[in-house]
């Protein structure tokens, strides 16, 4: 299968899914007698999706060579995008340095970084002078959940 | 108009201001850099320490600070492939590749050429032409918006390769779609937040930018480590030369792009962004068929002519901030908000009632690009030195940055959870080929393609006869049905013969 028809499924799908939704935006009467109302964009642009995903789907394409794509590097690609979602579930309670240090050391650990002492120095010159210029510039980064409390039990 | 100029540069030419003028180039250019801090930012944040000067100062010191940080979104554009203004993001599409090939001091030196000569050639413009400019964009009307914006839409087979004009299509309405997240403020109703508080506000444009560029450009160089993205060339000041042939290649596509960038740029709403999508297009339209190919790969034209529109542009959006006191983007807003603030009111008596102020704005807009060439171009090999830290350090700090610059937006996690799984579809998109400028283009004209349609569709009483009532707007709308069939029959012929 090519990827041109591969994607025009997939899009036709979504795109199908996306005009059906359309008809959920709620409505007061008086947009509903408008020509043009909330629901109306989405309409059209799910009219025209859905003809391109259609022409993707028709008009002949070389099929494609999945096999490249399966060797890959995946498995740091996987880790450091992980990293990234565990990165905005940690900066609100452990503070934007502690945060920080940990997300830069574990990447540069991920993509294959031997020894830890100079990841370590690096994440926190990072952290902490990006920490200061923001101070410099008034723009507030927290210092943690974690921190405040400890401070205040102190 | 000469004794005008003379007044601007009996009030630019003091030490004084011209200090003035360097200080807002250096610090927009540093806070430029950052992705997620803008010029609108920059010009914020500046605007506090303009109090203590008078309104003439103030103004040459944040036009300085505008185009430094215009000069610095591309220089993050270009170097790490993070657009941190939409004004930027074509700049990415061949400064990237550029810099990839082992020359990043060329492409930043060019980059400055070009911004200097738009810059500089709009600021001419600027001065021949504002009050005549202030009348012309008076008259454009809805329709001719929204019939612009889809002639920008269509242009998308410029980002696209040969016979892959399907999907760049397909990418545009992706972006439409993303574009109606949020709530339609025209009913106050939400669309496809999914009960979500933080949908409400749809999603932001930088967010998508940095998702869909910097993310998933930093997780490809992770899955195919063999591309080379450090300098070959030594980085001297050498390196930054441009040889005969560069320059011919480049100087119509600046010229071209600066008047075009200007004339976009004067329409209050289209600014920096059409500018320099439309500009890459038409340059991609007008080059030889050897030359499409190395749209996208980078090609030096395509790095000149968005840099030279966005520039010119920027420049253009003060005609209607100076002459009319309607600001045109949101940079001019926030403009317009300090000269409100210095007591000033813009508008047609602006440069009859305080000529000095509207003579030496655009006499610094002059010096200031005068000044970003000299101030950056000595500093190009240092700035470019970036792409000598090794890609185990640089693809996390290219993402830490990324991730910060939204959150520094919003400052809401939930951001940066979207911008991961955004991050993780466009990963399967480039990996199945789709361009993803199409997708930003979609969405950044999306909303105002709306408005501008709901509106038109009000004035002419609910009949789709506005698109040929007005000779403008049939125009730009026979443009737009050329520019869709001719690509897709040559996409559809092309198939069928394979």
């Amino acid at each position: 299968m090519s990827n041109n028809r591969l994607g025009g499924v997939l899009f036709l799908l979504l795109f199908s899914a996306y005009g059906f939704y359309a008809g959920d935006i709620p409505l007061d009467y008086w947009s509903e007698q408008e020509l043009f109302n909330a629901r109306s964009m989405p309409y059209f642009v799910a009219l025209a999706g859905g003809i391109c995903a259609c022409l993707l789907i028709l008009v002949p394409a070389p099929k494609t060579d999945w096999s490249s794509n399966l060797n890959l590097n995946w498995l740091p690609a996987c880790i450091l995008l992980l990293l990234m979602s565990l990165y905005g579930f940690l900066l609100e309670p452990m503070g934007f340095v502690v945060a920080t240090v940990l997300f830069l050391v574990s990447a540069f650990v991920a993509l294959g970084i031997k020894s830890l002492q100079r990841p370590i120095v690096v994440a926190l010159s990072i952290s902490v002078s990006f920490w200061l210029l923001m101070d410099v510039l008034g723009i507030y980064l927290t210092p943690g959940v974690l921190l405040e409390q400890l401070l205040q039990y102190l | 108009m000469l004794d005008g100029l003379m007044i601007g540069l009996t009030t630019v030419l003091t030490m004084h201001n011209l200090m003035l003028v360097f200080a807002g180039c250096a610090t927009g250019t540093l806070i430029g850099m950052l992705p997620g801090l803008g010029p609108i930012t920059a010009i914020a944040l500046m605007i506090p320490i303009t109090y203590g000067f008078n309104p003439s100062s103030g103004m040459i010191l944040l036009a300085g600070v505008y185009y430094g940080a215009i000069f610095g979104g591309s220089t993050s554009s270009i170097l790490v492939n993070a657009p941190g203004v939409a004004g930027t993001v074509a700049t990415a599409f061949d400064g990237y590749p550029i810099a990839r090939q082992g020359q990043p001091g060329k492409a930043l030196a060019i980059a400055a050429y070009a911004s200097f000569a738009g810059g500089t050639m709009a600021a001419l413009l600027l001065a021949a032409t504002a009050p005549f400019l202030a009348d012309l964009s008076l008259g454009f009307q809805s329709a001719d918006y929204f019939a612009l914006m889809l002639l920008g839409l269509t242009l998308v087979s410029a980002f696209s390769s040969q016979g892959e004009y399907l999907k760049a299509l397909m990418m545009t309405c992706l972006g439409l779609m993303l574009s109606t997240v949020g709530t339609d403020l025209s009913a106050g109703v939400q669309r496809f937040t999914f009960g979500r508080m933080d949908l409400i506000d749809g999603l932001s444009f930088l967010m998508l930018a940095m998702a869909t560029f910097a993310l998933s450009e930093a997780v490809m160089m992770v899955l195919k480590p063999t591309g080379n993205s450090r300098p070959t060339t030594a980085l001297t000041q050498s390196s930054l030369k441009l040889s005969l042939p560069d320059l011919r290649s480049i100087i119509p596509s600046i010229s071209r792009s600066s008047v075009l960038g200007f004339f976009v740029g004067v329409l209050p709403g289209a600014g920096a962004t059409i500018a320099s999508f439309l500009a890459y297009g038409v340059e991609k339209s007008l080059a030889s068929t050897k030359d499409q190919a190395q749209f996208g790969k980078g090609s030096l034209k395509g790095l000149a002519a968005p840099e030279a529109a966005n520039n010119a542009a920027c420049t253009g959006s003060f005609v209607p901030l100076l002459t009319l006191g309607i600001p045109g983007s949101g940079t001019t807003a926030i403009m317009l908000g300090a000269l409100l603030a210095y007591g000033i009111q813009p508008g047609p008596r602006l440069f009859i009632d305080e000529p000095e102020i509207f003579w030496s704005v655009i006499v610094s807009m002059y010096f200031g690009n005068l000044m970003l060439l000299v101030l950056n171009l000595p500093l190009i090999p240092y700035i470019a030195r970036l792409l000598l830290v090794p890609r185990e350090y640089l693809i996390p700090i290219i993402m830490f940055f990324s991730l910060m610059g939204v959150y520094l937006v919003s400052f809401n996690v939930f951001d940066i959870h979207m911008m991961v799984i955004i991050a993780i579809f466009a990963v399967v998109l480039r990996l199945l080929e789709y361009p993803m400028a199409p997708l930003l283009l979609g969405f950044i004209l999306g909303g105002m393609l709306e408005d501008n349609l709901r509106r038109a569709l009000a004035v002419a009483d609910g009949q789709f006869s506005f698109l040929w009532d007005r000779p403008t707007t049939m125009i730009l709308m026979a443009l737009v049905v050329i520019a869709i069939i001719v690509p897709l029959t040559r996409a559809i012929t092309r198939a069928r013969g394979n």
